[in-house]
This record gives C-alpha cells, structure tokens and sequence, in this order.
C-alpha cells in the first residue's frame, strides 16, 4: 500500500481501538487480541493496514512479532490539524470584519 | 475550538443575523475578502442550504477535506456559527518504513 490514506485507514473502529491499545505499550498479536471479537486473521489483517500506513512497527523476536506505535506515520495527520487549527480563527476574525462593512 | 481524529471544530457568535452571514460566506466578492483561500485550494460546493448550510469539498494538491458552516439565529439577532474541518484523505507519509527511518535519524 503506497497511497495509504490516514483517514480511511483511522475511519476503522477496531483499528482505532488497536492504537489506543498500543499507545501505552508493545504487544503481540495475541496480547492484542484478547477482548476482540475477532479473528486471527482479521486481527492480521488490521495490523497489516496500520503497518502499510505507517502506523505501527513490527519487531520479530522468534516466532513472535511484537507491535508498537509508530509515532512518526502520525506526522502528515498532526501536520494537518496545525495547518487548519491556525488558518481558522484568523479567517473567522476575517469574516467578522467583513460583516462589520457590509450593507445591512 | 475542539479537535481529534474526526476533524476541527470553531464555534462562535457573530453580531449579524443568519441571512447576513449567509450573504459574507457565499458572494464571491465578499468570500474572497475573509477566506482569503490559498492559491493551491480549490473549492466545490457539495451542499447549501440558504442561510443555514454550508458544505464543501477542500481540495489541496493530494489532499481533500471537506468544511461544513452551520448557522443557528441566536439570541440579539446574532448568529451561532460553527465550522467543522474534517479530513477526508491524507495520504500517509512516503518511505514509512522502519529502516528509512532509522537512517533518516541517524544521519
């Protein structure tokens, strides 16, 4: 997956609740799946998703494969919501100018 | 102002009844005056509904969002305004592999 696409990638439920899993500690696939409904596979699945997006790493160590957050794949995200947390207010305070001049 | 994965939010109250505010946000002449909007972006209109709907599409290099203005008259004969900014695709990082990136902070 080059083209991943962050949102449709974070739109998951099960993803998200993956993240939040992982945001404290590494893990491995069966340690992830406990209190999920799902599948191994789905679960292999899901982890596959946030790995080609960027969001999360896989260390091996044996036969086991240890997951974490990748912090850096949140980068374009975080960027984003700078960009348009800052755009906003000045654009607001713009349109109250506007107001301000127009004909009634 | 709130965010998360879902987008931005900015709620505010402005001195000008919704039909006023509805003019500023959809006149060309008058939009382009407070949204000052960058050359890069360009703008669609998915749906408006006159005086209290405003929908469009944000759409910037490979990027696209989508900006909804909602009106609600409020007391004084202001208006409560509130704008969500939400992600539509934002692609990933390119190269986001664990070894670019080792090299990458090693160098």
């Amino acid at each position: 997956m080059n083209e991943a696409e962050l949102f449709k990638v974070l739109a998951d439920p099960t993803r998200r609740a993956i993240l939040e899993r992982l945001s404290g500690e590494e893990m491995t696939a069966t340690d992830l799946r406990e209190g999920f409904a799902i599948s191994q596979p789905a679960m292999s699945q899901h982890l596959a998703v946030l790995r080609g997006a960027g969001l999360v790493a896989e260390r091996r160590e044996g036969r086991y494969a240890h997951y974490r957050i990748a912090p850096d794949g949140f980068a374009p995200l975080h960027q984003w919501l700078a960009r348009y947390r800052d755009f906003w207010p000045s654009r607001i305070d713009s349109l109250r100018d506007v107001l301000k001049e127009m004909d009634q | 102002m709130s965010d998360g994965q879902d987008g931005l939010t900015f709620e505010t109250v402005l001195e000008a009844p919704p039909e006023k505010v509805w003019r500023a946000l959809t006149i060309p002449e008058y939009r382009d005056l407070w949204l000052k909007k960058p050359d890069d972006v360009q703008l669609q209109v998915v749906a408006a509904n006159a005086n209290s709907l405003l929908t469009f599409r944000w759409l910037e290099r490979n990027e696209e969002s989508l900006v909804t203005i909602e009106l609600y008259p409020a007391e004084d004969g202001g208006t409560s305004f509130r704008l969500t900014h939400a992600p539509v695709r934002i692609p990933a990082a390119a190269n986001s592999n664990e070894p670019a990136a080792t090299v990458m902070r090693a160098a």
